[in-house]
């Protein structure tokens, strides 16, 4: 029994050295370094405010981090101001404040053990109130955010930033669904008359 | 810093910025500011009797879209309305106030109708109508909210550029 123990001990032990050498001997173009995410996330922050409502007061940044493919990282950005977009935001499962901003993080253990994603300041998101608080109650507004796609590699960062987060491509979007539906031309028929033609029925 | 270039992004650099009045326009003092200067020029198209930024009004039905396109054309937020339809009344436009709407956003004020229009209330809202002062067609938003009330949601653009939204169908309009 005291082998047993001994063994699991030390297994233990070997485990952790293994993942904490994983991450000290990691190659550097591998590690992410939440600074340089932080500060896309500042510059994103600075740059939509001034399109939100009362100039972001009820605003909560989303950033979703993914591998785009092999030592390449991408981080999508966005934000939501009611709770229009709610049902969508759980796999948003830590946070961390930029600038006394809510910014929710949404990534997978795998790319968090890949590039040895850490930082102080990233915690889990238990209460959700937290957001809650912060958005506007209800679904209020109309409209459409801003989106911001930044993919790491190396040394080089694209950066892209999308007046319309709609026009985002479908593999980085922070929301998997968002109504398309079918667009019909009406050429016979204008808007104003219909307006006109509505007031006779 | 390099850059690496896929051909379907549009790079940043190649964007333009939005213009410095959309920017100032919605930072605090200075937007109230503009927005009064603004209005100078909506009350005078309506003869001061109509909906102003702080406080909607109806418009006729045959008023309501030249109004709307009036906004969609010189006013850089966004500006929103209802059609109401109560009982056996004909249909009635009431424009919201655009007070804190920016250019991308607007407040539906759905779930309190009777707040603004007296005597309604969310069941008499037939449909709900916002300029797009960039003239693009309903977003991804817009159409969510559409579903989340049951309603249609009409863009109206500067330039004829109008559509509705509903139930997973987009028509576009042909302005005038």
């Amino acid at each position: 029994m005291k082998n047993l123990l001994l063994l699991s001990f030390v297994f233990f032990i070997s485990v952790s050295v293994s993942s904490a050498l994983n991450c000290i001997d990691r190659d550097s173009v591998k590690r992410i370094d939440f600074n340089e995410i932080r500060s896309e996330i500042e510059w994103f922050i600075k740059k939509v405010k001034p399109e939100s409502i009362e100039n972001g007061k009820y605003n909560v940044y989303l950033v979703k981090i993914y591998e785009e493919h092999k030592n390449q990282y991408c981080v999508t950005m966005g934000y939501i101001m009611d709770s229009l977009w709610a049902s969508e935001i759980s796999g948003f499962k830590y946070f961390t404040k930029v600038n006394d901003e809510l910014v929710l993080l949404e990534y997978s253990n795998a790319l968090r053990n890949k590039f040895c994603l850490e930082d102080k300041s990233i915690e889990l998101l238990v209460d959700t109130k937290l957001v809650s608080d912060k958005i506007y109650p209800g679904i209020e507004f109309l409209g459409s955010p801003s989106g911001y796609v930044c993919c790491f590699e190396a040394r080089n960062i694209l950066k892209v930033y999308y007046d319309d987060a709609d026009k985002i491509p479908d593999d980085k979007k922070i929301f998997k669904y968002i109504p398309q539906g079918t667009t019909i031309k009406m050429d016979s028929t204008s808007m104003k008359q219909m307006f006109k033609k509505k007031k006779k029925n | 810093m390099g850059c690496l270039k896929l051909s379907y992004y549009e790079i940043e650099s190649c964007l333009p910025e939005a213009s410095p009045l959309r920017i100032s326009y919605v930072n605090g003092e200075v937007r109230e500011e503009k927005e009064h200067r603004f209005l100078g020029v909506v009350n005078q198209q309506t003869n001061g009797g109509g909906p102003t930024w702080d406080k909607g009004a109806f418009v006729s039905a045959d008023d309501f879209y030249g109004f709307m396109q009036d906004q969609a054309r010189g006013n850089p937020v966004e500006v929103a309305a209802f059609a109401l339809k109560k009982g056996n009344e004909e249909i009635k436009y009431f424009v919201l106030p655009w007070k804190g709407n920016t250019g991308k956003f607007s407040y539906s004020h759905l779930n309190e109708v009777a707040a603004y229009v007296p005597g309604y209330s969310l069941a008499d809202v037939i449909s709900s109508i916002h300029t797009h002062p960039f003239g693009s067609e309903p977003s991804g938003g817009d159409k969510k909210v559409s579903d989340a009330f049951k309603i249609p949601v009409y863009t109206i653009g500067p330039k004829g550029e109008d559509y509705i939204y509903f139930n997973g169908i987009t028509k576009k309009y042909s302005g005038d």
